[in-house]
């Protein structure tokens, strides 16, 4: 037992040395196109209520980088500064908001002080003191008469900090610019990433920012839906922390192993609203990339 | 004087490392010359092909069929294209325009397709490939 114990103990400061710290930063030629695809399987958790999971099957990595402007991913930006520590770049891309209405479909939303399965928001293996009994005035609204979600463009600032560990702490904030939900959103990331033998492993937590009114004219309901106005929900703005793992294990030159795990817990302002019945928002990928 | 004749020890080195490097190749004996100039053909920007006029000199010890073949690389899996042939030659001095991609591997192949002889012609870039930050992490659309 000793002896394992000892062999364990080996294995792991000998892992945990070989484990080393990488730049979260990485390089790309200049006018020239990075495109990768990555074929697997995966899914991207939807919160909305009779919401289907956004199927990840084929999964692209797009990238151009010319002298300041660049594609990334769907960023269209202009780096404005790029000095040796830091970046400055004006950005403008899709809010991706609207995605998750894309993927659901007509499905009763339940509105009241009891939930679906009529236990009065207790749980139901619990005996409470009162008897459960269904609730007469349960209103039953349906999401397909929720007014339609607009897409939205944003436009914004992104500073990206390189310590010189390796690591990178990036702050974007974008407004809307489409006049769609005319509110702002913010992200606050620091991403490290890390190398062990031929497996590169890239980790980062963040904090994203959602203002009242991206909030509201997503998940708020008003005038503009065909319910009664007591049904009506105003959403507060969020802050919701999130983390992300991806790893990468090259095969060859063209073709990689990878997977990537995103959680993101929702905000209260967000989760409290009748078409939400989730709390986190999952993706997760896993497949074989080629790159072209 | 002794770090006089180290500098001229380095300076040979490096000349006779390169005239190795970028000398032709001949690996059969029946071939005793395998010529192609110039030698290093530069393009303004990385991804530009090169165009250029090739003098291509080669002698054998007989008549030979000889094909000149050119590398390139199609679907990135390596295939060699035929440029020239010649029936019952044994000594040859042509111009052959070419077309570079990128560094490429000139040879000499009989009719059996066995390699006589080769030659590397360079293509440089004059400036040279830059590179910046990527902004986004990778796979991050989701």
């Amino acid at each position: 037992m000793s002896k394992l114990k000892k062999w364990l103990f080996t294995a792991l400061l000998t892992t945990s040395l070989s484990v080393t710290a990488n730049d979260a930063q990485t390089m790309v030629d200049v006018d020239a196109w990075q495109v990768k695809l990555a074929v697997g399987v995966g899914a991207r958790t939807n919160p909305l209520v009779g919401g289907d999971n956004l199927p990840l099957v084929a999964l692209p990595d797009i990238a151009y980088y010319g002298e300041a402007f660049y594609f990334d991913n769907g960023d269209l930006g202009y780096t404005l500064v790029e000095a040796p520590n830091w970046t400055l770049s004006a950005i403008t891309r899709f809010n991706t908001e609207r995605a998750y209405f894309s993927f659901s479909h007509p499905a009763n939303i339940f509105v009241g002080s009891e939930t679906v399965d009529g236990s009065s928001g207790h749980d139901a293996n619990i005996p409470g003191p009162f008897p459960t009994v269904p609730d007469k005035t349960r209103t039953v609204i349906d999401l397909d008469d929720l007014a339609s979600r607009k897409y939205a463009v944003d436009a914004g600032v992104e500073f990206n900090y390189y310590f010189e560990s390796g690591s990178l702490l990036k702050f974007n904030v974008f407004h809307d610019v489409s006049g769609v939900y005319q509110g702002t959103n913010a992200a606050l990331e620091y991403a490290q990433a890390f190398s062990f033998e031929k497996w590169q492993l890239s980790l980062s937590a963040g904090l994203s920012f959602k203002s009242q009114s991206l909030v509201d004219y997503y998940y708020g309901i008003d005038e503009r839906d065909e319910v009664p106005q007591s049904l009506y929900y105003e959403a507060d703005a969020t802050i919701e922390p999130y983390v992300r793992i991806s790893t990468v294990y090259p095969i060859n030159d063209d073709w990689s192993a990878l997977g990537l795990v995103k959680v993101k817990s929702l905000g209260s302002g967000m989760t409290d609203s009748p078409v939400v019945d989730e709390k986190l928002a999952t993706t997760v990928f896993v497949g074989a990339s080629y790159a072209f | 004087m002794h770090f006089k004749f180290l500098t001229y020890f380095a300076f040979l080195t490096t000349c006779l490392l390169m005239s190795r490097a970028f000398a032709a190749e001949i690996l059969s004996d029946k071939i005793t010359v395998f010529k192609v100039k110039p030698k290093v053909c530069i393009v303004e920007k990385q991804g530009q092909q090169c165009e250029l006029a090739a003098q291509i000199q080669w002698q054998a010890t007989e008549p030979l069929d000889v094909c000149l073949t050119q590398q390139v690389i199609k679907h990135k899996s390596e295939q060699k294209q035929i440029l020239h042939c010649w029936n019952q030659q044994h000594e040859v001095f042509q111009t052959t325009e070419l077309v570079l991609a990128q560094t490429t591997l000139m040879s000499l192949v009989d009719e059996d397709q066995m390699l006589l002889a080769q030659e590397t012609l360079h293509v440089n870039t004059a400036k040279p490939k830059k590179q910046r930050r990527r902004l986004r992490s990778a796979w991050s659309l989701f």
